[in-house]
């Protein structure tokens, strides 16, 4: 095989150029297809609305049962202090809960 | 070949915008309802301790302040109250008439249920000796961390014992029944004040018992001022207002923001899900216990009204939270009604003995019918007389044992 042949042959496995029309699609913005980021708009201004309505909800819920509850400081308190002798964990609070409210006066009247 | 899928990726971002907005928008609906239900509930609370009205449990009934001498009355009442509980244990007691000697007017018992009585009550001398030594003391409630059971029903157990010596001394024509009567109010009137919706459940029986005991025993003057010392004080118009206050701070203490247990609960927040809903369920509730304390503020018997129209059907038939309370209010107020009709028969009644024993002129108390809102009814014949309320169906039957409310002293057994 001399010269001539050897480069026929690796002209064959030579590399070649994209086609020409390839980069267009690549680099040109392809029509209606992109969403502007405004399309979001709606969603996320949504969502930031709900989460302040939360937001609020929690804080009148939260004035509610002040009111409503005294006891709910004195029963959180003693679920801890019973829990805790009891060991700690989910279960001696499950078991510190049941408890608490077994000790506690359910007074209706 | 070209990839499609490029393509299709290529178009979502739109997709995906208008996805996002259709999940986003019932979020916001949610969280407005949210906000909109827990705002009414709070107007609602904030209204209500306007009016200086109880939202909470403790402030129906604050923990009073107790003496020596009423934790000792506390103590005895517990544990006579602990006794009692098994008190039937070792001769049962069948539940259904007409056997169950609770059930059968004492005159009236065959003499294997009379000696079961007596069996009975001396079995249980030790509870009823304490229960005697809690009643001579000033009882103004259990201190707080009492346990519920001993607040309520075995008290209730402790009655029933009580009761039945009662009727065990009195159909005997023992004088020890006046005594043992007395005690019984003093237990009742307790209960009343630790648990007065407890109240209707003894007041037909506390009935029963005075009119055994009048016609058989025939109480001193000074015995009959101590019972209507007694029935006086459980004679209150207030009781009705006073119940429907501690349900609705009980519902706003317990029911209102407490999650309902549903499904799923580790994996589903549910909570959060129907909390709009559990709210407005709390705010419609919440709406119709404050109807229902404008209805108790009506004299007798508009106070009945309102409740006519309500089924007492079995409660397990109800499922809307409204409905439940409505029965139970209707519960109340029917009941109420009954016992004041009772209790001021009683107390005629008292006063009518009362001038017998001194010969002088009756003067009867013009106690209202809870039922028709005039005076309370007597009807007098040859033998003795009847006290009597015109009862649920509003029509004076004279005195019908069963279509009216009566009190009719037990006839003195014959020789």
């Amino acid at each position: 095989m001399n010269d001539d042949e050897r480069k026929r042959t690796f002209r064959l496995y030579r590399p070649v150029g994209p086609p020409p029309a390839l980069p267009s699609p690549i680099v040109q913005r392809p029509r209606g297809r992109v969403v502007p980021a405004s399309a979001w708009m709606p969603a996320a201004a949504a969502l930031m609305a709900a989460t302040a309505f939360y937001w609020l909800s929690a804080h009148e819920r939260a004035a509610v049962h002040l009111n409503v509850d005294h006891a709910a400081v004195a029963r959180t308190t003693s679920v801890g202090l019973v829990s805790r002798s009891l060991g700690g964990g989910p279960q001696s609070l499950l078991v510190a809960e049941f408890v608490v409210s077994l000790d506690e006066p359910k007074a209706l009247d | 070949m070209i990839d499609r899928s490029a393509d299709r990726l290529a178009v979502r971002p739109k997709f995906l915008a208008w996805l996002a907005l259709a999940i986003a928008l019932p979020v916001l609906v949610h969280a407005v309802w949210d906000y909109v239900e827990a705002r009414g509930l709070r107007a609602r609370v904030d209204a209500i301790r306007a009016k200086g009205e109880p939202t909470a449990i403790d402030q129906v009934r604050p923990a009073p302040s107790l003496t020596d001498t009423n934790i000792e009355a506390a103590r005895l009442y517990r544990a006579a109250a602990a006794l009692a509980s098994n008190w039937n244990s070792n001769a049962y007691v069948a539940l259904d008439p007409p056997n169950n000697i609770m059930r059968v007017a004492p005159q009236n018992w065959s003499s294997a249920q009379r000696e079961q009585a007596n069996r009975l009550v001396s079995a249980n001398s030790h509870v009823l000796d304490l229960m005697d030594r809690a009643t001579a003391l000033e009882f103004l409630g259990f201190p707080p961390g009492t346990d519920y059971s001993y607040r309520f029903a075995e008290v209730w157990q402790l009655e029933e014992l009580a009761s039945l010596r009662t009727r065990v001394i009195a159909v005997d024509r023992h004088d020890g029944a006046v005594k043992a009567l007395h005690a019984q109010l003093l237990l009742l009137q307790s209960m009343d004040r630790e648990y007065p919706n407890s109240l209707s459940w003894f007041i037909e029986v506390i009935s029963r018992d005075l009119a055994l005991v009048v016609g058989r025993v025939r109480p001193t003057d000074a015995a009959f001022a101590e019972f209507e010392a007694v029935l006086a004080a459980l004679d209150r118009d207030s009781r009705v207002k006073r119940v429907f206050l501690a349900q609705r701070a009980e519902w706003l203490s317990n029911g209102s923001l407490n999650v309902r247990r549903r499904v799923f609960p580790m994996l589903i927040p549910w909570a959060a899900i129907r909390r709009p809903f559990d709210l407005h369920m709390s705010n419609s509730v919440a709406d119709v216990l404050t109807q229902n304390l404008e209805y108790a503020d009506l004299p007798w018997p508009q106070r009945l009204e309102p409740f006519r129209g309500i089924d007492l059907g079995p409660l397990t038939n109800q499922k809307d939270m409204r409905a439940m309370v409505q029965y139970a209010a209707a519960s109340t107020v029917r009941q109420e009604a009954r016992n004041a009709a009772l209790v001021r028969s009683a107390r005629i009644a008292i006063a009518i003995e009362r001038s017998r024993e001194s010969n002088a002129t009756p003067e009867i108390p013009k106690l209202i019918d809870p039922y028709s809102g005039e005076p309370m009814r007597v009807k007098r014949d040859g033998v003795s007389y009847t006290v009597y309320s015109v009862g649920p169906n509003g029509r004076d039957d004279g005195g019908h044992d069963t279509l009216d409310l009566t009190f009719r002293p037990v006839p003195p057994a014959n020789p």
